[in-house]
C-alpha cells in the first residue's frame, strides 16, 4: 500500500511527532504508516485524509495484490 | 487503582506483589528469602517506571495509552504468548504422563485454556444476522421518479403527456 503521508505532511512542513498529536496517535505509528509498514484502520485513514483535506483514495493506494485482482 | 496515575500503577502492583510474596515466603522460609526477593522486586518496580517515560511502544503501553497500532501490537504479542504457553502446556502434559507424576496442576494448563476460548468466542460474537440478501428486489415503481410514486390510494393512471416508444416517464392523474 502506497501512500502519500510523508509526502503531504512535507509539503505542510510538519514534523511526524506534529502530525502524530494532530492525530492522536504516536509518532511511531505515523512513522510505521509512512514508511508502509502498517495499515491503519478505516477511521485513522479517514482522520488522515481529511487533516490533509484530501479522500482516502487519494491518500492511500493499494495495490492489485491487496486488491486481489 | 484507577486514582493511581497510569505509570505508577505498574510498579506499585510489583511492590504489592512482592509484599505479598513475601509474606507468603518468609513464615517457610525465614527473613533470608527476602534478600533475594526485595533488591529484584524494588529495581524491577524502578525501571518499570523509567520505561514508561520513554517515548516507545512499550513506554505507551506501561502508561496504558496505547495508540490502534500498539493496542494491535500488544493483542498479537498476547496471541503469541497465548499459543506458545498452550503448546507447552501440553508438551508438558504429555511428558508427565509419560513420567506418571500427579497430573492435576497440569490439567488445569489444559482445560484453562480451552475454556476461556469458548467463553471468548462466545463473548466476542456478533449478532446472528448472516443470511444473505440476495440481490435488492426492484419494483416498477422503483423506475419512476420519486415524485411521481404515489402509495396508500388506489389509482389509475392515465397518461396526459410522455412518449411510450422514448420510455419516457408518465405524467399520471391519480383518481380515487
Amino acid at each position: 500500500m502506497r501512500n502519500r503521508v510523508r509526502e503531504q505532511r512535507s509539503q505542510r512542513g510538519l514534523s511526524q511527532a506534529e502530525l502524530a498529536a494532530a492525530l492522536g496517535v504516536s509518532r511511531q505509528t505515523v512513522i510505521s504508516i509512512e514508511s508502509g509498514r502498517y495499515l491503519p484502520s478505516l477511521p485513522l485513514a479517514f482522520r488522515i485524509a481529511r487533516f490533509f483535506d484530501l479522500t482516502v483514495d487519494k491518500m492511500f493506494d493499494p495495490d492489485d495484490k491487496e486488491l486481489g485482482t | 487503582m484507577r486514582s493511581v496515575p497510569p505509570r505508577l500503577r505498574g510498579p506499585l502492583a510489583m511492590l504489592i506483589g512482592g509484599a505479598v510474596l513475601a509474606a507468603i515466603v518468609v513464615p517457610g522460609h525465614g527473613w533470608g528469602a527476602l534478600v533475594f526477593l526485595w533488591p529484584f522486586t524494588v529495581v524491577f518496580s524502578v525501571a518499570w517506571y523509567l520505561w514508561g517515560g520513554r517515548d516507545s511502544d512499550f513506554g505507551a503501553l506501561i502508561r496504558d495509552r496505547p495508540d490502534e497500532r500498539q493496542a494491535q501490537r500488544r493483542l498479537k504479542t498476547q496471541a503469541l504468548v497465548g499459543v506458545v504457553m498452550s503448546g507447552t502446556a501440553v508438551v508438558v502434559y504429555l511428558a508427565a504422563l509419560a513420567a506418571k507424576v500427579p497430573l492435576w496442576p497440569l490439567d488445569i494448563f489444559l482445560i484453562v485454556p480451552a475454556v476461556t476460548f469458548i467463553i471468548g468466542w462466545a463473548i466476542y460474537r456478533e449478532p446472528r444476522d448472516d443470511r444473505d440478501e440476495g440481490p435488492a428486489t426492484e419494483s416498477p415503481a422503483d423506475r419512476l421518479p420519486a415524485d411521481d410514486v404515489v402509495s396508500g390510494h388506489r389509482v389509475v393512471v392515465v397518461v396526459l403527456s410522455g412518449d411510450r416508444q422514448a420510455a419516457t416517464a408518465p405524467r399520471v392523474a391519480v383518481i380515487g
